[in-house]
């Protein structure tokens, strides 16, 4: 949208936009300085700074980031490897959907974090239950979006290769992954940012 | 035990086949009986995958691989939630919870949809507010939930205040993308024909973005659904599905966290089904705007 404007619309966009992030911190300031809550509840802007710069400097926040993002990967990585080949099998072989389709409709509104008391009791505090949570969370809207952009292929298309002697594999490969990859515009919007989980 | 779990397994999926390849028969008559024998079909094809995950847990839970306490089989899972039902404890518990997500999740569609409505209406309002907006998005809501409840100590605020506030932006996300959305000719021919803004906005602006709204008043459901499960949890209230799981943990109770997370579960379920396809079917498909 902003591609589109005129350079100066542009540079006034950006101007009103910087001054509310400048208000914002200014009045989030004057809350922290005016001593009407306890220092200690809303430290100003400078000590966040600098707590935010020692931990950076000490490699304390380092650690903890690398620890963080670590468990989202691995978590990440086994919600991909499941989702993505079930997606693709739900959307290819109609026993499959099935019999996945209802246990995903059910398990889905579940949140993740009610598992967690359960997971603890299972697998008992530590990595697992961090990874396996992120599993959770990541793998049904994977499975979903997969096996919509996967039944989203023209099947005149799948029916020409089909017609022209394609295999599955080369279907697979060559029709359904490769022309235009259907699978992705499905999460081109705000509902696939990370925070969202 | 496990041998006739077998045999459910076997023809469960036998009849499956059987069923589907009558499903296809069924199609082509749409005769009454036919529409019947079309439903019951449905219904066992959406139940019978359950049938098959009950009895494989069953069949683990009876060979005793885990103790029994913390793998308890179905009945014993189905026996502490008639227990609690009964003696009035999880419909509390499912209520307070209810309660909860209302408040919170009416104050962030009010406030969403007319922020969004208003960022997607004024150059103004979106340069202001564009920039909080992105910044308060991708940060996942229960990193908010430690500063909330130090700033409003325990209890149901901190829990309706940060439900709100994190499912408030898909909310105002999806209200500003759809304002942007509905076409300038649409403005402009209503402006045309002698449209004032009050029914430039009911009749042309409202309609033309409600799939939009609607799709981020769903996705602002489902995030206020799992940030308040999540958030019972720490907030130490008293009574709460989250809490009743969080509780359970302490006392070894599987059967009453697995009892609660089914409780859950139905809860999410309704509110896609019962509140959110209506609704959906009542305005965007009746005013032809579904995509």
């Amino acid at each position: 949208m902003t591609a589109s404007r005129p350079f100066s619309e542009r540079s006034i966009s950006l101007r009103r936009g910087a001054l509310t992030l400048i208000i914002a911190a200014a009045l989030y300031e004057a809350l922290a300085r005016s001593g009407s809550f306890p220092q200690a509840l809303t430290p100003t802007l400078g000590a966040i700074a600098h707590t935010l710069f020692a931990s950076l400097a000490d490699g304390t926040m380092l650690l903890h980031a690398a620890a963080t993002l670590y468990r989202v990967l691995v978590g990440f990585g086994f919600a991909v490897a499941i989702g993505l080949p079930l997606g693709v099998l739900m959307a290819r072989f109609r026993p499959v959907e099935n019999f996945v389709l209802p246990l995903t409709s059910a398990l889905m509104p579940i949140p993740s974090l009610a598992w967690v008391p359960v997971f603890i009791l299972w697998f008992g505090l530590g990595n697992t239950v961090s990874v396996l949570i992120v599993l959770y969370a990541a793998l049904f809207p994977m499975l979903l979006n997969t096996w919509s952009g996967v039944r989203a292929v023209n099947p005149i298309w799948l029916r020409a290769a089909g017609a022209m002697g394609a295999n599955e594999h080369v279907l697979f490969w060559k029709v359904i992954i490769a022309p235009r990859p259907s699978s992705l515009p499905d999460c081109a919007n705000l509902s696939c940012a990370p925070g969202s989980r | 035990m496990s041998q006739t779990d077998a045999m459910l397994v076997g023809t469960s999926a036998m009849t499956h086949y059987a069923r589907e390849a009558m499903h296809d028969v069924v199609e082509n008559f749409t005769a009454d009986g036919a529409r019947d024998s079309q439903l019951i079909w449905r219904a066992w094809r959406n139940t019978y995958p359950f049938i098959v995950v009950g009895a494989l847990w069953e069949a683990v839970a009876h060979l005793g691989i885990f103790p029994a306490q913390f793998f308890p089989p179905l009945e014993t899972i189905a026996a502490a939630f008639a227990r609690l039902s009964a003696s009035g404890v999880l419909p509390h518990h499912a209520f307070d919870t209810i309660i909860r997500l209302t408040a919170g999740f009416a104050l962030a569609a009010v406030v969403g949809i007319a922020a969004g409505v208003l960022m997607g209406r004024s150059r103004r309002a979106e340069d202001i507010m564009l920039p909080l907006v992105s910044i308060g998005a991708p940060i996942p809501g229960l990193a908010y939930a430690p500063l909330f409840l130090l700033w409003f100590g325990p209890g149901n605020i901190p829990a309706v205040a940060l439900v709100a506030f994190v499912s408030a932006f898909p909310v105002i996300y999806n209200s500003w993308t759809g304002v942007k959305a509905v076409k300038e000719i649409w403005l402009r021919s209503a402006q045309a024909m002698g449209a004032d803004d009050r029914r430039l906005f009911r009749h042309v602006v409202l309609p033309g973005a409600l799939p939009y709204i609607v799709t981020g008043l769903r996705l602002g459901l489902a995030q206020a659904w799992r940030i308040l499960v999540a958030v019972e949890m720490l907030a130490a209230v008293p009574w709460g599905l989250g809490w009743l799981i969080f509780g359970a943990q302490e006392f070894l109770n599987t059967d009453v966290m697995l009892a609660g997370i089914a409780v859950i579960a139905l809860i999410g379920l309704g509110l896609e089904k019962l509140v959110f396809q209506p609704l959906e079917n009542f305005t965007v498909v009746r005013w032809g705007m579904m995509t």
